[in-house]
């Protein structure tokens, strides 16, 4: 399908196949990126997170706040993002696992929170962040630039992850609960490691963002919700857990990306975008649907 | 026309009969073509005017019910005389006790429990469904909380969980009841379900060494001849039978030295059970501790060196040598008995 669009997008406009475009398209879709790579680790666990929403947002806004002009400080409050993340995404985890509570509800209760802090903190969208900082968009080495050497890093997180105890215990989880815990899973640590993970990942997400746009906004993190759980499915990720993988996600997070541009291309109305994202997820899910069909089938 | 297929398997073994029954009280109606297919031999037998034998989708002979013994049946539902479906039991226990339980209890379930189970024996436990003996075997892994003292190998210890149970030399491992959805993931890999409990075996400053993997794995898959194409086939694809030895694999990677066996042949082909109980029995040989509950009867009293009797949530009797027969574990699963 990724294919398909970019043959389209190439007919379209000069200049689709090269490195400058892959640059483009990769800073255009990182965040997103970033955002679905802990949303995929949670789906493999059969969870949901939709308080990276509020997460993303919080960390824009501490960025744009809290950086100032001094280097060292700009890097300390970054490292002081991410924990914030982990520490937000543990409390998921534990919510969900002591109390027993339906991920979807516990996220949208941080989310809320979140968000809120987020509001308090920086009313409006504004703010500002160090020259420094938002140079690391057009830095490049051998060609490539920041964004796809981050894409790298990230693919070469995912061959190592997938392969730790953990990535093999939350696939585990994902794929049956009951049978993971008499096997030895803890679900505790199981559920903290997971939400914390995706927690930190909004955080990157949000400091990837204020790269991007050099401000804080309390409300930019809703926009990488759905689209973060869209990614990984139209990616192969199934909503039940532990099915799929973070190349899956990578290219449906493309996808998406790659839908915005075709309808600036075509100069058709920007609300054709949304449209299009939802009849791709759609084939995407009937594709899966069917895919977990045949699998359940061969299973006796 | 009736299909029923193992109509009776979920029944326990008090229930022996309930399908014969039936047909002789003139159920179902008269002129009805009854297809029956069960794994209990003796049902067959009971009910049906002709027995059709199947093996690897295949038709492999029909009888007359009263032309043809059990031993024929089996012979022909395996592709081979089998000289027995229970192996030698030769008493392998130690005096050291691997479990000792006092006082031990679960919920409204289980209650008063004073038990040991020794090194290198088979103690079967037995009881009606539903009186204790599902509540026993999740207490001791440490599922649903438990009451009273346990001694594991001599040391008091209190199990919180299973993951606390399988570690270390003095761990306990468990075959689930559902094998299916409580002791395997379908969807996974026989390669990943034989090693998800010990992870940490093959695993160098954080990542997993597939090379030592493989070798667990290949040794387990060889060991106890595991039919699988390969080792990435999805367990779910594999027959109950192989289903089963896998979970015994992933059981037997562990240390643990004690192993808790919830009914582990329900289901599955005579020809795996055959090879299952060798394998309970070679496992006491080398000083493993086994305790095993058998919704089959037959099966307590041809395996296991002791059974212990459940009822009504206590422990009524304890049976060995000629007390070890069905007769006298129904009774004292059943009927009230007085202290000697």
């Amino acid at each position: 399908m990724l294919a398909a669009l970019l043959g389209l997008y190439g007919t379209l406009r000069e200049g689709v196949f090269t490195i400058d475009e892959l640059n483009l398209d990769t800073a255009a879709a990182m965040t997103l990126i970033l955002a679905a790579t802990g949303q995929t680790i949670v789906l493999l666990r059969g969870g949901i997170d939709l308080s990276i929403g509020g997460m993303i947002s919080l960390g824009t806004v501490l960025a744009a706040t809290r950086f100032g002009t001094d280097p060292g400080q700009a890097v300390a409050w970054a490292i002081g993002i991410v924990a914030i993340g982990a520490l937000v995404g543990a409390l998921n985890g534990l919510l969900i696992t002591i109390l027993r509570l339906q991920p979807f509800l516990v996220t949208l209760a941080t989310w809320s929170i979140l968000s809120g802090t987020a509001m308090i903190i920086l009313p409006t969208d504004g703010g500002s962040l160090p020259a420094g900082w938002m140079r690391f968009g057009f830095a490049s080495w051998l060609g490539l630039s920041s964004s796809v050497w981050l894409l790298i890093l990230l693919l070469a997180f995912w061959f190592w992850f997938k392969r730790t105890r953990l990535g093999i215990s939350i696939r585990a989880t994902g794929s049956n609960e009951r049978s993971a815990l008499l096997s030895g899973v803890s679900p505790l640590g199981i559920n903290v490691a997971t939400y914390a993970l995706s927690g930190l990942f909004a955080a990157l997400a949000a400091l990837y963002l204020t790269t991007q746009t050099g401000a804080g906004s309390p409300t930019i993190g809703k926009d990488y919700i759905l689209p973060s759980v869209a990614a990984a499915v139209i990616g192969g990720i199934s909503l039940f857990g532990g099915r799929g993988g973070l190349v899956g996600t990578i290219i449906g997070a493309y996808i998406l990306t790659l839908i915005g541009n075709l309808v600036f291309v075509l100069e058709v109305s920007s609300y054709w975008q949304p449209i299009v994202s939802g009849i791709i997820l759609l084939i995407a899910v009937l594709a899966s649907s069917i895919a977990e069909k045949s699998a359940r089938r061969s299973l006796t | 026309m009736l299909i029923l297929d193992e109509a009776t398997s979920a029944l326990g073994p008090q229930r022996d009969g309930v399908a014969a029954r039936a047909f002789a009280r003139g159920w179902p109606k008269a002129g009805t073509l009854v297809i029956y297919i069960s794994h209990r031999l003796g049902e067959v037998r009971q009910i049906a005017d002709r027995i059709t034998v199947f093996r690897n989708g295949a038709t492999v002979a029909a009888y007359d019910t009263q032309d043809v013994d059990d031993e024929t049946i089996i012979a022909d539902m395996l592709g081979r005389r089998m000289d027995r479906l229970y192996p030698d039991r030769k008493p392998t226990a130690t005096e050291r006790v691997a479990v000792r339980l006092r006082g031990f209890g679960a919920g409204h379930r289980l209650a008063d429990i004073d038990l040991d189970l020794r090194e290198g024996e088979v103690l079967g436990v037995a009881g009606m469904q539903g009186h204790g003996q599902r509540e026993l075997f999740q207490a001791l892994f440490g599922i649903g909380g438990a009451r009273g003292t346990v001694e594991i190998w001599g040391k008091a210890k209190t199990i919180r969980g299973p993951r606390q149970a399988l570690t270390g030399r003095d761990g306990l491992a468990l075959v689930p009841e559902d094998r299916r959805n409580h002791g395997l993931l379908l969807s996974r890999s026989v390669r990943e379900n034989l090693t998800l409990s010990v992870i940490s075996r093959f695993t160098r400053v954080g990542l997993t060494d597939p090379k030592r993997e493989a070798k667990l794995v290949d040794e387990m898959i060889a060991a106890l001849k595991i039919k699988a194409g390969t080792p990435e086939q999805l367990a779910g694809t594999l027959s109950g039978g192989n289903q089963q030895k896998v979970i015994f694999g992933k059981m037997l990677l562990t240390e643990a030295r004690i192993l808790l066996l919830y009914d582990p042949t329900r289901g599955i082909d005579v020809g795996t059970k055959g090879e299952i109980f060798q394998l309970m029995r070679d496992l006491a040989a080398k000083g493993y501790a086994i305790l095993f509950y058998s919704s089959d009867l037959a099966e307590l009293v041809h395996v296991a060196d002791r059974v212990a009797v459940l009822r009504n949530r206590r422990l009524a009797t304890i049976l060995e040598g000629e007390d070890n027969s069905e007769r006298q574990i129904l009774r004292a699963a059943m009927i009230e008995t007085r202290a000697a």
